[in-house]
């Protein structure tokens, strides 16, 4: 590999893996739709492009392989080869392959590729032309033969480059792409054109004015060399002539009067698609400066609600005013940061296209894939960390939940079973759902299997979805034979944890037959909430402002007609009440009335008892440090401006303890 | 980068490397020596890291130099003789180079 490019290596990873993943939902597309003019011109740009970006690299090992590969692709596109499923599921291999070559190189940029990968590219090479020998016409081949002569004939290319101003910037030499072009043919002529570069009175230092015009003689194909500049290609200006062409005698009149300075015309500047437009209004920026971003913002609002407090204490109306006004911007700034953070869902959902594929095929199954809400927002932190639980449930829901088509076939179902991936806002939270059409949950198997594993005593009367929660217990597993997708124990209960870690809640309903729907409750994020401040006592908590309903008082009178109940009606409808102070054992002024903060989490409501209530807050949520770590009714604290500690409350977790309750 | 101007020299010691990383220093500190007409030498012979901005400021300074009738040197070292090499600059830093 070319070794100045080392410093690009993420870089270079980052893109291809957004390639891939496109070239993945083409492909996915194309199985599920037929054929499609569009989707196959994605997969082989894709393609194109990470051969263009590696053979830059100089990872030949790539540009090899994936070379093949868009062979193939152009003639799909052409229509000279029709595209099968057999096709289609040797696309999606070479996709997996790139995607391993392209680690490979990431995890050892100097070394040569190991023994494993170099046969499996090979055999997937044999595959590949398998398909363009067997597919090919006579002509065809003719023109193989043809394009193979003429690779081993020497092009000879005029390129006149004027680089763009913002290279230097993005962290571009102009040494490379030239050294580069050297490595690949042998450069005849160059001139660096001095003029283009100004005066040092008028020079920006980091701006860059090179331009150059290069002969350069190659076996090489002009794309290939115009692939040489695709990372500059946007802000540059490119011209590649072929001399030997059409334009050769034109071409070859400027070759024997060489110009001084570089040959404006036949400027080569691919035209840009509505989306490539688009396209131009995203930067790619490292997550962490993001994170680092929204630290600083938390600290602001710390430091800020600290200024609050003593602007308050002071009672000097100016003052407060002005920190008012910095808190409102401050806010704002807070919600653009966050909102930084927020990617869609369906990224990831569409991921998921191909897991049941593969599991479905895996196990003779038939399924389709509906996703709804993929543009439901998601912190990317939580984002990245749900993807895992959920591809272990996907892989349940299709090798355990959706029968065969010939069972379905039998009980009446469509032989194609549905697995559905749904994504939503809901009070505060993002929920996410995944619902089969399969043979549901048999509470009789799962409660004896349950007895059986000692996790529940014989002849306990359980309600249904503590018999579904059984599943989710470490250990637990019914499946009749281990399969390499699931069935081994392990897996929901590392599902549930890991939900857990992400404050969230999971939710099992199933009917026998019917099918099965698993629901996931997510915080929208962890950095910044909106908060609102209690207290009780001397502790000072907070409520997720988005869970809170409405705030009651609880007057004497109904706290006599509560007696010792925890609960009251709350305009008909039964409100379980959780006594922080009771149940935390705060020591606190008894008085007249309380007020009651309603709160609300899915379809679930609580009203919590606190002593005061003190409005609301910008809540940075700062982790609990390792000696609480199994405090569970709390999901974080955060540092009020007075300097003490608040505590934020977990609802869901105070939730299903009062419903135990 | 070192600087050391007097006697109607300012002899500007690259040190090590004239890259991106360097070039706006240079700029910041060579332009309010412009106006002293010293003849300027740059020494490159220690260089051991240089990119196409490096050498860009280079060519920007002759050209700024030459135009006042001002001298510019440069003392070549390797990688500046590598480099200007490559870019096919020899002729064009011929007569600078000492």
């Amino acid at each position: 590999m070319n070794l100045d490019f080392i410093d690009m290596l993420d870089g270079y990873k980052a893109e291809n893996d957004e390639l891939l993943q496109k070239m993945e939902d083409a492909l996915m597309d194309i199985q599920e739709n037929g054929m499609d003019d569009e989707n196959i011109n994605a997969v082989f740009r894709a393609a194109h492009t990470i051969k263009g970006s590696s053979g830059m690299f100089g990872i030949d090992y790539i540009v090899d392989f994936t070379h093949i590969a868009e062979n193939l692709l152009d003639k799909i596109r052409n229509h000279k080869i029709e595209i099968d499923e057999d096709i289609i599921e040797l696309l999606l291999a070479c996709k997996d392959q790139m995607q391993v070559l392209i680690d490979f190189v990431m995890s050892d940029p100097e070394g040569d590729l190991d023994d494993e990968n170099q046969s499996k590219s090979k055999s997937l090479i044999a595959e590949l032309q398998k398909h363009l020998d067997s597919n090919s016409t006579t002509q065809e081949v003719e023109e193989t033969k043809s394009i193979d002569n003429s690779e081993q004939e020497i092009n000879q290319f005029q390129i006149d480059i004027k680089f763009g101003n913002d290279i230097f910037n993005h962290g571009f030499d102009t040494y490379t792409f030239i050294n580069y072009l050297q490595e690949v043919g042998e450069i005849k002529r160059l001139t660096t054109d001095t003029d283009s570069i100004p005066s040092f009175d008028n020079i920006e230092s980091t701006t860059c004015y090179m331009s150059y015009q290069i002969e350069l003689h190659t076996t090489k194909d002009i794309d290939f060399i115009k692939n040489a500049f695709d990372f500059v290609k946007e802000s540059s200006d490119i011209s590649v002539v072929n001399l030997l062409s059409k334009d050769e005698d034109i071409k070859k009149d400027d070759k024997t009067e060489p110009k001084t300075t570089p040959i404006k015309t036949q400027v080569v500047k691919p035209k840009k698609s509505a989306s490539a437009v688009k396209q131009t209004n995203f930067i790619r920026i490292e997550a962490s400066k993001v994170d680092s971003l929204i630290n600083l913002i938390g600290e602001m609002v710390i430091a800020n609600a600290g200024v609050k407090q003593k602007a308050t204490n002071l009672k000097n109306s100016d003052m407060i005013e002005s920190v008012s006004t910095v808190t409102r911007m401050l806010e704002e700034v807070r919600e653009q940061a966050m909102s930084i953070r927020m990617v869609p869902i369906g990224d990831t959902f569409n991921k998921f296209k191909r897991i049941v594929h593969d599991t479905a095929n895996k196990v003779g199954k038939k399924v389709d894939l509906v996703i709804n809400g993929g543009d439901t927002e998601l912190d990317k932190t939580v984002t990245e960390k749900i993807a895992d639980p959920l591809v272990h449930l996907i892989r349940n829901s299709v090798d355990h939940g959706i029968e065969t088509p010939e069972v379905r076939k039998e009980l009446g179902k469509k032989e194609v079973g549905v697995l559905e991936l749904n994504a939503y806002h809901d009070a505060g939270s993002i929920a996410i759902e995944i619902i089969d059409d399969g043979k549901g949950l048999d509470t009789e198997v799962l409660l004896a299997k349950g007895i059986e594993k000692g996790l529940v005593e014989a002849g306990a009367e359980l309600t249904s979805k503590e018999i579904f929660n059984l599943i989710l217990q470490p250990g637990f597993s019914t499946a009749k034979v281990v399969t390499d997708i699931s069935g081994r124990g392990v897996g929901m209960d590392v599902v549930q944890r890991n939900i857990s870690e992400l404050h969230g809640t999971i939710e099992i309903d199933s009917e026998k037959s019917k099918g099965t729907k698993i629901t996931i409750r997510l915080p929208l994020t962890l950095a910044i909430i909106d908060g609102f401040l209690t207290k009780v006592g001397d502790i000072n908590f907070i409520i997720p402002l988005d869970m809170l309903v409405e705030c009651i008082e609880l007057s004497k009178n109904t706290k006599t007609q509560m007696k010792k109940n925890s609960y009251i009606n709350l305009r008909g409808n039964v409100l379980p009440l959780l006594n922080v102070s009771e149940y935390f054992k705060i020591p606190h002024k008894e008085s007249a009335s309380n007020n009651v903060i309603v709160i609300q989490y899915g379809s679930q409501k609580m009203g919590i008892i606190v002593d005061e209530l003190l409005g609301e807050l910008q809540t940075v949520i700062k982790p609990m440090g390792k000696l609480f770590k199994n405090l569970k009714y709390f999901s974080g604290s955060t540092i009020l401006g007075s300097g003490e500690v608040a505590l934020i409350m977990d609802m869901p977790v105070m939730l299903s303890m009062v419903e135990h309750k | 980068m070192k600087i050391f101007a007097e006697d109607g020299l300012c002899f500007v010691d690259m040190e090590h490397s004239l890259t991106i990383n360097e070039v706006e220093v240079f700029k910041h500190e060579i332009t309010p020596l412009l106006t002293s007409n010293k003849e300027f030498l740059i020494h490159c012979i220690d260089v051991v890291d240089m990119d196409s901005a490096g050498l860009q400021i280079l060519i920007s300074l002759k050209k700024y130099l030459e135009e006042k009738k001002i001298i510019f040197e440069v003392s070549a070292g390797i990688k500046f003789k590598e480099m200007i090499s490559f870019y096919r600059l020899e002729s064009y830093f011929q007569e600078a180079i000492v």
